[in-house]
């Protein structure tokens, strides 16, 4: 790693998020434990990744930092306090989900009219924070999408309002369960870059849930690995690149380093496929 | 979607129709011609076989009947829109709430949908002789008849869409800090009028069915009444005309809550404009 192009900085601002020995349950207690004696900390304006295999418990914990799971044991501290949803947190799910009857300004304004710090202000004056959605609409290119409807675009294009409604609210938190993750490869490039730049714009500090392992080393300070369920983390790795990160550093060999040690590290902990018994058995 | 704005001040220039009501109307074309081709071929049959009015009478000699016992039929007719109307807004008001009871809560569901399936496989005409019991002749029976049988579909239709919410949406507005009247406000309920409205169209015209079994059962006056009597003296024509008013006042009611759905979740049909 010492033959990365620049090393970034190291981040010593305070914890945002601190999980101590936390256990999550589903189903209250003797339900399914989907993660056990998880330990993350997360400092304030840092942007982590967690990978790891299919419902490992990744979601989970993101419910939990949001507010909308309790643990099922340890301790959770956001900002230092319990995690509650008090609408400092910005979400963007791997469905977009925005609402059909709404335009895609409307979408965007959504968090406002409900998030407790922002809707007394936007309720008086609704001006300052259009202009803000127009602004940032406009920058991710979508200026001239502002009065269509969701269904009139793609799905690249109604996960970059996913995005700008995720952040508009400027949210301390921001929690990303795979959002491209449905894309076509050319379209999730282009959005990792709008992602880096909403956040070296806004600072948050940010949780970004993937499968993709390029994804994850590309956009996040630090990436963790989770296991099977009931997920635990095993490992992390700090990627040191400077930002912003372009595409080309994704062909570098130091880039390529990061991958491939990741790749071992998730690659360890699936049950293996033996292709030699799968072709007999098949045929 | 289009607004009609008007500007103040400027008097409206007059002219023809401008292209786009124009363009509005061209959906209305082809139901026009097919209800017209229905009462042509109907005209036709009776004219080229020569069928004998007490069987089957032209629709023109239907509607000329309607005519020609005008305040009488015009009475009845006002007293079966007024029981069907009363008891559709019962059906709306109560199949709303217990809609959404059914819909929102998992043990309301489970607990009530089993007793809701009894309720509406029971025939509703069959009921009325023991609301006439209940209530005397006259309007009641027809009210909760039309009440009865309009009901149902709501209840299902209300429950089903806010039980098909989503969990996504919710999830998020929960996790920006919302109420849980926010969330209903500003995700379910907006989601469910699609087929709330689904279900007023299907209604309102079961509503008509329900008061019409009533009248014929037992009543004395509104549409069902005014065919029983026409019937029995042998002016079938005043029969039918009955038939095409009820069908007449159905197909506008139902196109009346077409317009308001239209306007109000045209979204949910997004798939079928052009």
């Amino acid at each position: 790693m010492s033959a990365a192009p620049t090393t970034a900085a190291p981040n010593t601002e305070p914890l945002a998020i601190d999980l101590r020995g936390v256990h999550m349950r589903y189903g209250g207690p003797g339900g399914t434990l989907a993660a056990q004696d998880v330990n993350l900390t997360v400092r304030t304006g840092e942007f982590v990744a967690i990978v790891g295999p299919s419902g490992c418990g990744k979601s989970t914990l993101l419910r939990l930092v949001a507010g909308l799971m309790p643990a099922a044991s340890g301790t959770a501290l956001i900002s230092g306090a319990p995690p509650k949803a008090t609408g400092n947190t910005g979400i963007a799910f791997q469905n977009p989900s925005l609402l059909l009857w709404r335009t895609v300004l409307q979408n965007v304004l959504l968090p406002l009219e409900v998030s407790p710090k922002h809707k007394a202000a936007y309720r008086r004056d609704r001006a300052p924070y259009v202009a803000r959605a127009r602004r940032l609409l406009s920058a991710v290119g979508l200026g001239d999408f502002v009065d269509r409807h969701p269904w009139e675009l793609s799905g690249g294009m109604q996960q970059r309002v996913n995005l700008v409604r995720s952040l508009i609210h400027a949210p301390d938190f921001l929690l990303l369960d795979e959002p491209f993750s449905a894309l076509d490869a050319f379209t999730r490039e282009e959005l990792w870059l709008a992602l880096q730049a909403l956040w070296m714009g806004a600072r948050p500090t940010v949780i970004l849930v993937t499968h993709d392992l390029r994804e994850a080393a590309l956009l996040a300070d630090t990436v963790y690995v989770m296991s099977a369920r009931p997920g635990t983390f095993t490992a992390q790795h700090e990627v040191p690149f400077a930002r912003p990160r372009a595409l080309n550093l994704t062909f570098t060999p130091e880039f390529t380093d990061v991958i491939h040690d990741l790749r071992a590290r998730v690659g360890g902990l699936r049950s293996p496929i033996r292709a030699e018994e799968l072709m007999e058995a098949v045929s | 979607m289009s607004l009609e704005t008007g500007t103040p001040g400027v008097a409206p220039v007059p002219r023809a129709l401008p292209p786009a009501t124009l363009a509005r109307l061209r959906p209305l074309v082809p139901p026009t011609l097919a209800i017209l081709a229905f009462f042509a071929v109907w005209e036709l049959a009776c004219q080229l076989f020569s069928i004998p009015p007490f069987i089957l009478p032209t629709p023109s000699a239907s509607v000329a009947s309607i005519f020609q016992f005008a305040p009488a039929v015009a009475g009845h007719a006002g007293q079966t829109l007024t029981t069907t109307l009363i008891g559709f807004a019962l059906s709306v008001v109560l199949g709303v709430a217990l809609g959404a009871l059914v819909g929102l809560n998992r043990t309301a569901y489970q607990a009530l949908y089993p007793l809701l399936i009894g309720f509406n496989a029971v025939p509703k005409a069959a009921l009325v002789p023991v609301l006439v019991i209940w209530f005397g002749v006259g309007p009641v029976p027809a009210v909760l008849t039309a009440f009865l049988i309009s009901f149902f579909p709501v209840v299902v239709n209300v429950a089903t869409g806010l039980a098909t919410v989503e969990p996504e949406p919710r999830e998020l507005l929960r996790a920006l800090g919302a109420s849980p009247w926010e969330v209903f406000s500003k995700v379910s309920l907006p989601r469910a009028l699609p087929y709330f409205f689904a279900s007023l169209k299907v209604a309102v015209t079961l509503a008509f069915v329900g008061s019409i079994i009533s009248e014929l059962a037992a009543s004395n006056k509104g549409i069902g009444v005014m065919m029983n009597q026409a019937a029995s003296s042998f002016q079938v024509p005043l029969v039918f005309g009955g038939v095409l008013l009820v069908s007449a006042m159905g197909v506008l009611l139902y196109a009346v809550f077409a317009l308001i759905e239209s306007r109000l979740t045209g979204w949910a049909y997004r798939g079928n404009q052009g």
